[in-house]
């Protein structure tokens, strides 16, 4: 038989050599001192890896998992709180809505104001210092006849 | 039929139908493997349940697309494998705490401190030694010694040919046995 290379004998170590291969594998390096030498090293090595223990044991992540992949359920104040509170809270953001809303309309803009300013001046040069506050009727008199 | 005895394939068939329980019995069966997966790659405890977490979520993510061409455990553990190299990258360290590592696997205390504080010593040995070789030598090892899987197993984890396993696990052997018997590193 030919003398094993490093691999198999690394398989032969994890198992991995089909059981029919696996004698005539050992009865050759029994009998060879080079391939007894190296399966030696490498075995030793292989025991000396046992110091890395890694015990999961206590370990469980199911629940973390879970969570993560749930995503943590946000509380939602509006829906929780009671009906009453729900109805204050939706008027009082109607109202502020509404002022924001009016601030900003077409009655608030500069050029409105302007307009109803100059409105009511227009309006003051009509009817000047009329003691009633209103108009006096303008009423036309007949034209005296020519002489 | 309880979910003990159904297959890694069925239960990701029900994760991928919206079964949540299933993907919690796939994680009780796997999680303590992967864990000393990345615990082994990392040597961070804490990390190593970042990843298997992670993991865990992406294996959710991609339920529908899986396909039972291989192992269950193969595309998990590559998964995994991709996940820990991307931290280690990410943080760009050499090595890891090597007394936190002593300190976790310390015997039991009632035993005795000269035994104890040896045994401590080749823990942090065999660890240095490990450490000290290059990020894919380390995976085929871990791999092979501690996930059990064959070269050609490793090949299908990590995408490497079979003669780049082949040749990362006997040198990786080598190396770490040059490490922890320095007087023996002429009989390879």
């Amino acid at each position: 038989m030919e003398h094993p290379n490093d691999i198999t004998m690394l398989e032969l170590l994890g198992g991995h050599i089909p059981e029919s291969d696996q004698q005539p594998l050992r009865d050759h390096i029994e009998n060879c001192p080079a391939c007894r030498i190296r399966c030696k090293e490498f075995s030793q090595t292989w025991a000396d890896l046992d110091a890395l223990k890694a015990d999961a044991s206590q370990r469980d992540l199911t629940s973390r998992i879970n969570l993560a992949i749930a995503g943590p359920s946000k509380p939602n104040w509006y829906l929780d709180s009671k009906p009453l509170l729900r109805i204050a809270a939706s008027v009082l953001v109607a109202t502020v809505l509404g002022y924001f809303t009016g601030k900003f309309s077409v009655q608030h803009s500069k050029e409105y104001l302007q307009t109803s300013a100059a409105q009511v001046l227009y309006l003051d040069t009509l009817l000047p210092s009329s003691p009633t506050g209103w108009a006096d009727p303008i009423i036309e008199t007949e034209p005296k006849p020519e002489h | 039929m309880t979910d003990d005895k159904l297959t890694d394939v069925e239960l990701m068939q029900a994760v991928a139908l919206g079964d949540m329980g299933k993907l919690g019995v796939l994680a009780q069966r796997h999680q303590g493997q992967s864990l000393a997966l990345a615990y082994r790659t990392l040597g961070n405890w804490d990390q190593a349940e970042d990843i298997v977490q992670e993991a865990f979520i992406r294996v959710h993510k991609a339920a529908k697309k899986y396909r039972p061409d291989a192992k269950f455990t193969t595309w998990l553990y590559r998964i995994v494998i991709n996940l820990c190299l991307d931290e280690k990258r990410r943080i760009q360290r050499a090595g890891f705490n090597i007394a936190d590592i002593g300190a976790q696997q310390s015997g039991n205390p009632l035993d005795d401190p000269a035994v104890v504080q040896e045994k401590n010593e080749q823990i942090q040995k065999v660890w240095r030694a490990l450490d000290r070789l290059n990020k894919r030598q380390r995976m085929a090892v871990v791999l092979h010694r501690f996930q059990g899987l064959s070269h050609q197993e490793i090949t299908e984890v990590t995408g490497w040919s079979a003669s780049a396993v082949e040749s990362l696990l006997v040198r990786a052997y080598r190396n770490l046995r040059r490490d922890l018997d320095p007087k023996k590193n002429d009989s390879f």
